[in-house]
Order: structure tokens, then sequence, then C-alpha cells
């Protein structure tokens, strides 16, 4: 996989392309989940998203794979403690557990950090897939990213970033059955998911990508 | 609103500035982590108990980081759950190496970091086991009980852990004697007005002056029955039959009994309250051996109270014997 590999300096970059995406998208996150929940993702996100820049802007340039996803994590858990920063800055130090020392990424570490995510989301949150939150979109994306077309690490990003959308779009027509959106479902039926979405804007951000949304 | 403050965003961060400054003799927050609290000194060899949870409850959570109840507590901002790091860095603290028990209240965003806390310890070489107290019987039925929150009953349960601990119990044994004070201990709360956040500004539930709530939480969740403000009398007819028949106690068992005011219900009442719980137990042969009146978990100046009631045994017995001779000096 030499010369298909992401090195940590340009997984560092990509991160920080993510984090420009979730700020500019913060009043359609904040309307989506207006729809069936307090309505302050997208400003929650932004302070979360404002923090892990400037932390991967101070970052030394030596860290790792690993040491990158889990600095990510920390500091989205910690700047933006509502339930969904905490389960995605988790789910994030779960991916930095799973790639811990690895200095180049390749197509199967952008699986198992995948894997990693939506596998931490899912227990540490307590949710399966098909119950309309940020696991349909995340478990969408390693789904794709396990596809057959994919060779190399910008392959696995590209196709789980087209994974994560179609995750998304795809919760719009569940019924939300967790957390505030449980109780006012019918309000929140033909939108797609704030959280799902927001994982969505994220890969297409560490895909290199502006945001479809 | 009106409230004594500076700023209402630094209002959790200034109370506990000011409780550090009053308690400095016992309680210190780590250097890295100004939100992790811990006591000064500590038993080596000895499980130290960590807790943990929003502000806004005083004495809950934080007020309990004293000799007889825990060892640590992670403090988050009002009403939310403090991130996975705080929790994390009070467990490597405050490990004497004997492990660290984890007792707090059954919320989901604390489950979520505490729960991550327990797992990242054990990377640091700590072993955590942990109770999630879920004490208010309206919260949930009990077919589903592992979904009922927890309420001021947790004090019960504090010096059940910290007595264990002390009489040299292992990690495994606090555990399973808090487990087992939990399972005899049931508790129902009863709101008479809503607490108000310093940045919302207004209570987040309204009642008619007339009216009561029974089973609202302490955060303001939703009770079971609304109604006009019936007497003491009637109010314990209704509360306490309740708590009986899940505990399934009668004629000849023995009980520790919490009245606890959820922040602006002045002692009067609560002691008021008090005597027709044990009245209407003693009409029943049930002996109300220990008595904790006052303000053990409120929530900010909400009106109110909460019934808590433990059967008392063998193990729990000591303990509760003990918190009532503190409480009392």
């Amino acid at each position: 996989m030499s010369g298909a590999g992401i090195e940590a300096s340009e997984l560092r970059a990509r991160l920080l392309r993510a984090c420009t995406q979730v700020l500019a998208a913060r009043q359609r996150l904040s309307a989506l989940d207006g729809a069936a929940g307090d309505g302050d993702l997208g400003e929650s996100l932004a302070i979360g998203f404002g923090a892990i820049e400037r932390a991967l802007g101070e970052a030394p340039s030596e860290v790792d794979i690993g040491e990158l996803l889990t600095l990510t994590g920390r500091t989205l858990s910690a700047a933006a403690p509502s339930t969904f920063g905490t389960l995605l800055g988790l789910a994030w130090r779960d991916a930095g557990r799973a790639l811990a020392g690895r200095s180049v990424l390749d197509a199967e570490d952008v699986a198992r950090m995948l894997e990693a995510m939506a596998g931490g989301v899912a227990k540490r949150g307590n949710v399966t897939v098909g119950q309309r939150t940020v696991l349909d979109a995340l478990d969408a994306s390693h789904r794709a990213a396990l596809g057959s077309g994919v060779a190399t690490a910008a392959d696995a990003l590209n196709a789980a970033a087209d994974g994560a959308a179609e995750g998304a779009a795809a919760t719009a027509a569940m019924r939300p059955q967790v957390g505030r959106a449980g109780w006012i479902a019918d309000r929140a039926m033909g939108h797609p998911d704030a959280g799902a979405t927001a994982w969505a804007v994220i890969a297409a951000g560490i895909a290199g990508r502006e945001t479809e949304l | 609103m009106r409230k004594f403050l500076n700023d209402p965003e630094r209002f959790a961060d200034e109370a506990l500035a000011g409780l550090l400054l009053a308690h400095a003799d016992r309680v210190r927050a780590l250097p890295d982590e100004p939100r992790a609290i811990v006591t000064v000194g500590g038993t080596p060899g000895q499980v130290a108990i960590a807790t943990g949870g929003g502000s806004g409850h005083l004495p809950l959570f934080v007020g309990y980081v004293v000799e007889g109840y825990a060892d640590g507590c992670a403090v988050g901002n009002m009403f939310a759950s403090p991130s996975t790091d705080v929790m994390l860095a009070v467990t490597k603290a405050i490990d004497r190496g004997a492990g660290v028990f984890y007792l707090y209240g059954n919320y989901g965003g604390d489950r979520i970091n505490f729960e991550a806390a327990a797992e990242f310890s054990a990377d640091f070489g700590v072993e955590v086991q942990t109770v999630r107290w879920a004490d208010d019987i309206l919260s949930a039925p009990p077919e589903n009980a592992e979904q009922r929150r927890g309420i001021a009953g947790v004090f019960l349960g504090y010096t059940v852990a910290s007595g264990a601990a002390r009489a040299g119990g292992s990690l495994a044994e606090v555990a399973a004697a808090t487990r087992h004070a939990l399972e005899r201990t049931r508790s129902i709360g009863v709101a008479l007005s809503g607490p108000i956040l310093p940045t919302v500004g207004h209570s987040n539930f309204e009642l008619a002056p007339d009216e009561m709530e029974i089973g609202t939480g302490i955060h303001g969740e939703p009770g079971v029955r609304r109604g006009p403000l019936v007497t003491v009398n009637e109010l314990v007819a209704e509360m306490v039959p309740q708590i009986v028949a899940e505990l399934g106690i009668g004629t000849g068992d023995q009980v520790a009994v919490l009245v606890n005011g959820l922040g602006a219900t002045p002692p009067e009442e609560l002691y008021v309250l008090f005597g027709s719980v044990h009245g209407w137990l003693s009409d029943r042969g049930i002996s109300v051996r220990h008595a904790f009146v006052g303000e053990y978990a409120t929530s900010l100046e909400m009106a109110g109270a909460s019934i808590s009631v433990l059967h008392l045994d063998d193990v729990t017995a000591p303990h509760i014997a003990a918190a009532a001779e503190r409480v009392r000096l």
C-alpha cells in the first residue's frame, strides 16, 4: 500500500477541512435539529469543531494517526459535551485506539477506523442501525469503505463520504426512537436526522469534497 | 428571575470556586482538570469512591466529597454530565491501589461518560466497578427498574459504600454492598415549583399556585400526576404506600427515612412531612430507626421534597447508623 497511503500530516489537513465544513454548515444543522430536538446542534458543533481546529493546529508535527484521532475525539467531547458531541468524540477515541501507532493510513485502516467509530456509537449510545441516529450514517460509511471499487485510502474516504450522504438521506424516512426526538417523532419525519447529516458533512470534509446539503 | 449572579454562563464555575475556598481543608481541584475535585488525604490500600454529575443539586454531588461519603467527584455544567476526561482524572487521582468504585445517578449522559472513563481507567491499571443509583420509583415501572432515575436516596448509597470501603471491603464487596442498599431503597418526589437555570431565566416547568406534581424529577422531568395541593397527611398517604409496597415491608421491619428538600422548601415543612411519614409507618408496625431530614439533593430553587425509605438489615444498618451519628454532630 506504500504510495497509496495517507500520512498523518495529510490526515490532519483533511480533518481541518472537515472543521471548516462543519462551521459552514452550522445553520443548516441547527435547522435540522430544530425539527426534532433542541435546535442547538449546529452551534454546539461549531464550538466543538472550532476547538478541534485549534487543537490540531497546536499539536506537534510528529503525532501519528492514532494520536491525531484521539486528540480530535478528546477535544470534541470536552468542548461540545452534548450527547452527540460526547458519543462522536468517544467514537474518534475508539478509532484512535484501533489505529494506535499507525503513521500511514491505508484503505483497510479507513475501514477499521469507521468500524471502530460505528461500533463505539452503537455500544456507548445503546443504539442500533435504523433508529435514526448518527449510527445510520457511520454504518453506511463503514460499509461503503469496504466496497469492491476501493483500492487506496483516498478511495475509501471518498466511498465513506458517499455512504455517509446516502445513510443520512435514508434517515428522513425513519421514525425517531431514542432521545428527545423519540417523543416528538411525527415532527421529525421527512427531514434527515441532524446527527447523521453532521457525519455526512464531516465525512465529505475528510474526503476533501464540498458538502452536498 | 431573581438570583445572586455575576455571569449566568459562569454560575457553575463560580459556585464551585466558592465551595473549594470554603472547604479548602478537605477538598481540592486537580491542577490540570479544574472540574475534578478530590479529598485531601485518604487511607492507603482502601477502595476509593468516585461520583459525579451535573451542577445545580448541592450538596449532590461534589458536597459529598468528604470523609464518610466519597473521595472524588467529576463536576459538570448546570444539569449536564461532566466529560469522560474529568471522571478519568478523578479516578486516577483517588485510586489507592485497591480500585475505584463509581456511584452516580442513573442518567444517560453520565452513563455514557462514566462508562467510558471506567473503560479507559483500565488502560492506566485502575480497576473500576459501578453502581448507577436508581431509586425514583415513579420514573419507570418495576419491570424497567434499570431505567429509573437516581434521586436523594443516593445519600444512603454513599454511606453504605463508604462504610464498606472503610471496613476494608474489596472493590467487589463495596459494589455488592451498595447494590444491596439500592435494592432495599425506594424514593418518590413531589414538586411545588420548578428550578430556574441561570442561563434560561425562567422555571423549567409551571405549576398553578395551588397545584402540586407527584413524581417530578430533580431536573424537572415530568411527574406522573398533577393536582390540587393536598394536606401533608393526604400526600404521605398517597406516596408512602407505594414505597412500602415495592419494598415489601410490614410489621416488625426496621427502616431509615430520608426526607429531602428540593431547594426552596423550609426545614419546618420537611419536619411536618417526616412526622407524617413516621406516623404512617409506626401505625403499621414499621420501626423508623434512623431519620435524615434536610437538603441532601436539590434542584436550585425548586420547591418540594422527596421521601426515601431504606429497609435496614445487617449489611446496611451499621453504615446508616454511623451516618446518622455524623449528621447529628
